[in-house]
C-alpha cells in the first residue's frame, strides 16, 4: 500500500483504545506529530468507490473513534501520498486542529431539518385597478409580483426560525444554519450539544415541534462534529441539495 | 413518512442520505497531495450524482425528490 487514507484528527496522545477495521479491511491506527495525530489506514492511491458500504465504513471509523475521545472527521476520500506528507499537514495547522478539538470536545453534532408548505399567495393585495396590458408589461408585472411574493416568503421564513432558534440555543453552544436552502426546507441546521444534554435537546425539539405543528421537523444525531471543525465564521459549503 | 415506505426503510434512507451529505461535503478539508486532477474530480462527481439517482430511482425515496 503506497498511501495513506484519512478519517480525521485526534489529539495525542492516547493511542487508539482498539482494533478498529478500515478500508479494505486495513488496520486503522493513528500517525502521531506532537499533540496530533490523524487517524489514518493504509491505502492504494486511487479514490475509493462512492457505495454505500464504503461510505457508512468510512462514517463507522470516525464514530468508532469517537466514542472515546473528541475526532474532527476528514472528508470522505482524502488519500495523502507519503506518512512524510501527513506529518507536515499535522505540523502545519497543529494550532487550528488543537482549538477545533477543545472545540467540540465532550459534544456532538445534531442535525435538524425543517419543513414547512408556505401559504400559495401570502396576502398579495389585488390589483387596485384592472388595467390591459401588453404582454411584454404583463410579464414585467407577473415577474414583480412573483418577486414580492418570495421577498414576504424568506422573510416569513427568517422570522419562524429567529423564533424557532431562540429555543433551540438554550441547549446548544453553537449552530450552524442553512435557511430557505429549498422550496420545501424552510431550515437545515446543525447544532453542537454537549453529549450529556443530547436526550434534553431531543426532547426540546420534540416540545417546539408542538407548538409548531404547521411544521415537520427531522432531527438526526449524535454525529461527529462536521459542521463545526472550522473557525467560526468560516462557513461551510451549503447543504448537498438533493 | 411517504405511505409507499416501511418506517425501517425510510429511516435507513434518511440516515444513508444524511451520512453522504456529511462525509462527501463536510468536515475537515485537506488537500490531499495525491494528484486527483480536475478530471478525476469531475469523475467524482459523476459518480456521485449516479449514486444519487440510483438511491432516488431503484428506492423510491419521495423524501429526496420533495426536497
Amino acid at each position: 500500500m503506497q498511501g495513506t487514507y484519512i478519517y480525521g484528527i485526534v489529539g495525542f496522545p492516547p493511542e487508539l483504545a482498539r482494533g478498529i477495521q478500515g478500508l479494505g479491511g486495513n488496520p486503522v491506527r493513528l500517525l502521531p506529530q506532537g499533540d496530533v495525530a490523524a487517524v489514518m489506514s493504509p491505502s492504494p492511491l486511487s479514490p475509493w468507490p462512492l457505495d454505500e458500504a464504503h461510505l457508512i465504513l468510512h462514517e463507522t471509523v470516525v464514530e468508532d473513534v469517537m466514542d472515546t475521545r473528541p475526532i474532527l472527521p476528514v472528508r470522505y476520500n482524502t488519500l495523502l501520498r507519503t506518512e512524510e506528507a501527513v506529518i507536515a499537514l499535522l505540523a502545519e495547522r497543529a494550532q487550528a486542529f488543537r482549538s477545533a478539538l477543545e472545540r467540540v470536545a465532550g459534544r456532538v453534532e445534531m442535525g435538524l431539518r425543517i419543513l414547512w408548505e408556505p401559504a400559495a399567495e401570502t396576502g398579495v393585495a389585488p390589483d387596485q385597478e384592472i388595467e390591459e396590458r401588453g404582454p411584454g408589461a404583463e410579464y414585467l408585472y407577473q415577474r414583480l409580483r412573483e418577486e414580492r411574493r418570495r421577498s414576504r416568503l424568506r422573510a416569513e421564513g427568517e422570522t419562524l426560525i429567529h423564533e424557532l432558534q431562540a429555543s433551540f440555543l438554550c441547549l446548544a453552544v453553537e449552530s450552524c444554519l442553512h435557511p430557505l436552502p429549498t422550496k420545501r426546507l424552510l431550515l437545515t441546521a446543525a447544532y453542537l450539544v454537549d453529549r450529556d444534554r443530547v436526550e434534553a435537546f431531543r426532547k426540546l425539539v420534540t416540545k417546539v415541534w408542538d407548538d409548531f405543528q404547521q411544521l415537520q421537523f427531522l432531527l438526526t444525531g449524535p454525529w461527529p462534529p462536521y459542521h463545526f471543525v472550522n473557525a467560526p465564521g468560516i462557513r461551510n459549503n451549503g447543504t448537498f441539495d438533493l | 413518512m411517504p405511505a409507499d415506505l416501511d418506517p425501517g426503510v425510510a429511516e435507513h434512507r434518511i440516515t444513508l442520505l444524511e451520512t453522504l451529505d456529511r462525509v462527501l461535503n463536510k468536515g475537515v478539508v485537506i488537500a490531499g497531495d495525491v494528484t486527483i486532477s480536475v478530471a478525476d474530480v469531475d469523475l467524482i462527481f459523476v459518480g456521485l450524482r449516479l449514486l444519487l439517482s440510483s438511491v432516488e430511482t431503484a428506492r423510491g425515496l419521495r423524501l429526496g425528490r420533495e426536497l
